[in-house]
């Protein structure tokens, strides 16, 4: 099992992959700077006025400056009230059967960008509640992301401020001048490639057997999933997610929707490197991300690549790879990749079965979540978790060159260190303390779709992927019980404002600080030395802290599977 | 490290151990644990086992009470390690300020039990002076303390502060009943009042700093207890769910390998658990002011110490510190129509009663390059001394007056007289004040005859020194009151970045203030009255022992050499104290790769025998691949310990060489390190168990 085993078709398309995205986000990153600088746009002669019947319909004053409380407040005043109005909305919906732990657990769940989904959406939801409810939550939770991000990176590069810019401003930005236009017109794409947009009755038909019936779902399809791959949301229209052929129905598409995962992310270190006018420590960000993102890509790709040695034993052609679970479009590589790429930013969307992966390629999807979705990570979010490692890094780096530790001139107290261990503690409490609760319960037992080390996948898979606020599912687990619904609701709040609140915090620690100016006794953070030491910390503190759960999940069901299959 | 250490050995004797050893266990009181939430872990840890190890026995689980009791007592030995090594360097420490102590003491006081009455009086120790203690002081003798005159009158000795050699009169009532500890009377005797506690202070907050218990933690320190704290927090955490996991785990397999125990996840945690560096942090604190105490600097504050590695621009006198005291004679210069013998004798003979080291200089370059030697004094000359009013000294012999002094000032004498300045001479002047020298005029009445080119002459080595302050990131700014043309002249020869000339105690204030507003950290070495306002705005400063009382006040360091180069020290001591604990840190998070490799195994292979393939060291037996573990864990405190009291080495080699050098050796060699020593630790164990079995 080597790298070079993979078909030099995978590599031709993994190049172009990222050949685009290098070449794309660059403008995208610029053009963001731009706008959340007030610089004039192309796009502000159309928004402008939209913009200021907003401002005057909230009367708001865009240009009130905030603190990191008040700009706190008002991030989890509009979600709450987001998140209530969708769970009111949910619970009095015309389909019937939704229950109120589902609904709380929907509204969670959009409203923290995570779009974990423990219902089958065509059947549970109207076409009105996933337009009105979902794809509302959908703008609004990536662009709350993206302002936490934008009033961080305002905290890395003010001097001596107090304030973090307007949480409604940006807000109102990050909706008009970057999700609503990138959806619309790759919506229109999508179409090309024959998604649905409709708001025409299901289709009821008849298959091979005449007396049966089979209804089939449609709707506005097209814009949903525009900004559920843009917004790093992920939650699909269909059950089945990006595996749907109304959702995704060509290779193009579903290679164009992997684009669209990872180009905001991606774009958001080029916006931090010109809004901090440190373009090189945007470039080391890029560096670290894409250290993590393209070999465990490549050793997934490795494990898909061969076929299951049980399926093997029964005579299924292993040439394919592992098919197990997998679209014949996707392939093998459009779907391991594209199960990485989800993970890795907190989208979480899935065009295969995670829980037919190999072990060791389930194992890939879960480590990246465990990174604390910092590797591109969710839209806004990834980057300023990404930003709490820089932290650690340049603590123990400083102290070893001899200097009070600095990120960009300023200096990392010890409020900082508070809130970077909060943001690294949250996540992992609310994982490996729900998951200990779960499989401690009959409740959370039941929920385990299979025996032994798998069904205890499923579960950690579950509780980080809540946590993380990532969305994606292993499949497998039955989690529309009231206990899942509740315990993954809570988990995804916390894990959502809990953390936000923290990097709120620090953003308003490190505006107020006075930069220093660099000399030679400054610790470069831009070169290949820092950007491997913080490869090497995120690996170690993430690696460290799940090891012993992961041992027992994938870890053991991959000797499991290699006993069983006599590879040892 | 410092020519000038204190002479107490610091050679390894076992008699040092027993006090250390003694303290350490007297420091197994929960009080003091809790001081160290890291290594309070294991404390609570080392309980819990042993209370498991009882119950075992209790029990008569004789296989579970071995290996238990074992665990619980490497436990106990890892916090009596740490304890050790607070106690060791707290030991040392103690020393070293007893040894301060001493050498304080060396200049004795004749303390007076009634100021009224002289005879009375008791010789004690300087060290021991109080505030308005009252001493007496007779011809000969050393002032022991800063204080007041209050009765009688003496020329005394200041040039250790001065460096003005000529003797001054301190005597009681008026505003000359100020005297400085460490000056000498050289005649008559003085009565005198101590107004401060003689240093004292400084030497009782350094000794504070050394000892555990009451030392103030620095903030970067507190930053990193905080980061050690929330990973055992994390490591707490994924050991603790580790039980219910594995209860899962062996419900849903059927598997008839018992769940994980309490005793090998207390294991687990306390190896994962950054306890090298947590065991070790208060002893590097300590070993750092020992080292500060050995290079004879006396700090109020850790901070300022750590802060020293921080500094971006130190700021300099230039007299005494960039150059010599003194300005030396170099060249003369006559006038048009002047022979320069002429000038070099009007010079000399000006001199002849100028003791000061410029007046002596002259003297000595006119023996030297004219072969001049200097006639003796006569009765009829009358001698003028220079004043700072005037600026102008010289002599009268008969009807002749001769002058020297500062260009515009003889040049006003001779415009008075009604004579003119020629305009060579006037360049000459220019060319001697843009070269960083100072001109000094000779006139003979209205007459001018020439200048002489003083020269302030550039320390050796100060080049070389500043240069390495570069290279640590440290620009250096040379403070002096001459006019700007002159300061710049002298900058470049010594190759200070930047200078503040014609200073005032305002402007090396406001300079100050500025660097700070630009976020800069500045250091000032100073030693002056004039020097207060700025010392107590630097971030850093450090005052001269011999400085006076009022700058050591304001400085929030003494350095007792009085080398104000001194600074660079401080600054290698501050870096070193901040790369000791990052570089542990390193080494401590490093070492769990190994122990995963060890432990994860054992944990897990009962229940998978496939796990065995992560033995990759080949340890023995699950049992003591634990032991193995968390022995290495326990013994690294210990081995630590010469790392962390002598510090990391460090050199001005640059940030980034600075950092890839204690990866390598902390961060590289905290991961190979272990796997070396677990594997060496179990086979040692596989053998005495081997040898158990056979007996």
């Amino acid at each position: 099992m080597s790298f070079l085993s993979l078909p030099f078709a995978w590599w031709a398309q993994l190049a172009l992959f990222f050949v685009i995205l290098l070449v794309a986000m660059r403008p995208f990153g610029l053009y963001m700077a731009r706008v959340f600088s007030g610089e004039r746009t192309f796009l502000t002669p159309l928004m402008q006025p939209i913009e200021n019947v907003l401002y005057k319909l909230g009367r708001i004053d865009p240009h009130e400056e905030m603190d990191w409380k008040t700009y706190t407040v008002s991030v989890l005043m509009f979600s709450i009230i987001g998140g209530l109005a969708l769970f009111l909305f949910l619970l009095y919906q015309p389909f019937p059967d939704i229950s109120a732990d589902l609904a709380l657990n929907i509204a969670a769940s959009f409203v923290t960008n995570t779009n974990w989904q423990s219902y089958a959406p065509e059947t549970t939801l109207t076409t009105t509640s996933q337009m009105i409810g979902l794809a509302v939550q959908n703008f609004l939770s990536a662009a709350v992301g993206f302002a936490v991000l934008i009033a961080f990176l305002r905290g890395l590069a003010r001097d001596s401020s107090k304030t973090l810019g307007n949480f409604w401003s940006d807000l109102v930005k990050g909706v008009l001048y970057l999700l609503l236009p990138l959806s619309f017109f790759f919506a229109l794409f999508l179409v090309t490639q024959g998604v649905v947009q409709t708001f025409g009755e299901a289709s009821v038909v008849s298959p091979l057997d005449p007396t049966a019936s089979q209804i089939i779902a449609t709707g506005p399809v097209a814009s949903q999933v525009a900004i559920k791959q843009l917004g790093t949301n992920g939650g699909g229209f269909f059950t089945v997610n990006a595996a749907h052929p109304f959702e995704n129905p060509t290779p193009l598409s579903s290679f164009f929707q992997m684009l669209a995962i990872l180009l905001i992310p991606a774009a958001s270190a080029v916006c931090f490197g010109a809004m901090t006018r440190r373009h090189g420590d945007g470039r080391a960000l890029l560096w670290a991300m894409f250290l993590f993102l393209i070999p465990l890509a490549l050793v997934s790709l490795m494990a898909e690549h061969q076929a299951n040695p049980l399926l093997k034993a029964l005579g299924v052609d292993p040439a394919l790879g592992n098919m197990e679970g997998k679209e014949m479009r996707f392939g093998v590589f459009g779907s391991t990749l594209w199960a990485s790429l989800t993970t890795a930013t907190s989208s979480g969307s899935t065009n295969a079965a995670l829980d037919s992966f190999m072990p060791l390629a389930g194992l890939i999807p879960l480590l990246f979540i465990h990174f604390g979705e910092v590797v591109f990570g969710g839209i806004g979010s990834g980057l300023c978790g990404l930003f709490v490692y820089v932290f650690l890094t340049v603590f123990m780096a400083g102290l070893m060159i001899g200097r009070s530790p600095e990120y960009l001139g300023k200096k990392i107290g010890i409020f900082d260190m508070k809130m970077v261990s909060l943001i690294v503690l949250i996540p992992a409490f609310l994982t490996l303390g729900g998951t200990a609760l779960a499989v401690m319960t009959q409740a959370g037992q039941n929920g385990a779709g299979n025996p032994a080390e798998q069904g205890f996948s499923e579960i950690l898979y579950a509780l980080s992927s809540a946590s993380h606020n990532n969305g994606s599912a292993f499949g497998g687990i039955k989690s529309n019980t009231p206990f899942y619904n509740i315990l993954l609701g809570l988990c995804m709040l916390l894990g959502r404002f809990g953390v936000i609140t923290a990097f709120l915090a620090l953003a308003g620690s490190m505006a107020a600080k006075k930069s220093t100016p660099a000399s030679a006794g400054t610790l470069d953070t831009t070169s290949p030395l820092f950007i491997g030491l913080l490869v090497g910390v995120i690996a170690i503190i993430s690696v460290l802290t799940f090891i012993p759960a992961l041992s027992l999940g994938p870890v053991a069901a991959h000797f499991h599977l290699m006993a069983a299959g006599g590879l040892g | 490290m410092n020519k000038s250490a204190p002479m107490t050995s610091l050679r390894f004797s076992p008699q040092d151990l027993i006090a250390p050893i003694k303290l350490a266990l007297l420091r197994l009181s929960p009080l003091h644990q809790i001081r160290n939430p890291v290594m309070f872990v294991v404390y609570v840890s080392a309980i819990l086992t042993l209370i498991d190890a009882l119950t075992a026995f209790r029990n008569t689980e004789h296989s579970t009470f071995g290996f238990t009791l074992v665990v619980s007592l490497i436990l106990w030995f890892t916090v009596l390690f740490a304890n050790f090594a607070e106690s060791y360097a707290e030991g040392r420490g103690k020393a070293q300020a007893a040894s301060l102590r001493q050498a304080r003491s060396d200049i004795m006081a004749q303390k007076l039990e009634d100021p009224a009455n002289k005879q009375l009086y008791q010789v004690v120790p300087a060290s021991t002076l109080r505030q308005d203690d009252c001493v007496y002081v007779s011809a000969g003798q050393f002032i022991p303390a800063d204080g007041q005159v209050i009765e009688g009158a003496a020329s005394v000795d200041e040039s250790a502060i001065t460096g003005e050699s000529a003797p001054v009169i301190r005597e009681s009532g008026g505003d000359r009943d100020a005297v400085t500890g460490g000056t000498r009377v050289l005649s008559d005797w003085l009565v005198i009042k101590v107004m401060a506690n003689a240093g004292e202070s400084y030497l009782d907050k350094m000794i504070a700093m050394v000892e555990g218990a009451k030392r103030q933690k620095t903030p970067n320190e507190i930053a990193l207890g905080l980061l050690l704290a929330a990973m055992t927090l994390i490591f707490l955490l994924s050991c603790a769910t580790l039980l219910p996991f594995s209860l899962y785990n062996v419900r849903q397999t059927l598997s008839a390998a018992p769940p994980v125990s309490l005793t090998v996840l207390i294991a687990l945690l306390v190896c994962l658990a950054p306890t090298t560096i947590s065991g070790l942090l208060s002893a590097i604190g300590i070993a750092g002011m020992n080292r500060l105490m050995q290079a004879n600097v006396i700090a109020t504050s850790g901070r300022a110490v750590e802060a020293a590695g921080d500094i971006n621009v130190l700021l300099l006198d230039k007299t005494g510190t960039i150059t010599l005291g003194n300005r030396q004679a170099v060249a003369f210069f006559a006038a048009e129509g002047v022979a320069p013998i002429q000038l070099v004798k009007a010079a000399l003979l000006s001199s002849l009663a100028d003791e000061t080291p410029e007046g002596r200089s002259i003297i000595e370059l006119a023996r030297m390059s004219y072969g001049q030697t200097p006639p003796s004094k006569a009765d009829d000359m009358i001698f003028i001394p220079f004043s700072a009013d005037t600026r102008i000294s010289g002599v009268t012999q008969g009807d002749r007056t001769i002058l020297k002094g500062a260009g515009d000032a003889i040049e006003a004498h001779i415009l008075k007289e009604g004579g003119t300045v020629p305009p060579s001479l006037r360049g000459q002047i220019e060319t001697i004040a843009r070269q960083g020298g100072t001109p000094l005029m000779v006139a003979q009445g209205a007459r001018a005859l020439g200048v002489i080119h003083l020269k302030d002459i550039v320390k050796k080595g100060i080049k070389e020194r500043l240069a390495s302050l570069r290279a640590m990131g440290i620009k250096s700014v040379m403070v002096t009151g001459d006019n700007p043309l002159t300061a710049a002249a002298i900058a470049a020869e010594a190759g200070v970045d930047d200078f503040i000339a014609q200073a005032t105690p305002e402007t090396k204030l406001t300079y100050i203030r500025k660097r700070q507003e630009g976020g800069e950290m500045v250091a000032m070495v100073g030693d002056g009255t004039n020097d207060a306002p700025a010392l107590a705005q630097a971030d850093v400063a450090v005052a001269m022992n011999s400085g006076t009382q009022a700058a050591k006040e304001a400085a929030n360091m003494v350095d007792r050499d009085s080398d104000p180069t001194k600074l660079i020290e401080v600054v290698e001591i501050g870096k070193q104290l901040l790369m000791t604990r990052g570089s542990l840190t390193t080494f401590s998070l490093a070492n769990d790769i190994a122990k995963y490799f060890a432990i994860i195994p054992a944990v897990f292979m009962a229940a998978y025998p496939a796990f065995g393939g992560l033995n990759i060291m080949g340890l023995a037996t699950p049992h003591s691949a634990i032991l193995s573990a968390l022995l290495f864990n326990a013994l690294i405190i210990i081995a630590l310990i010469p790392v962390a009291m002598r510090g990391v080495a460090y050199r001005p080699i640059g940030a980034g060489q600075l950092l890839r050098r204690n990866l390598l050796i902390y961060g590289l060699g905290g991961m190979i390190a272990p796997f070396i020593g677990i594997k060496l630790i179990d086979m040692a164990i596989a053998l005495i168990m081997n040898g158990v079995a056979h007996v």
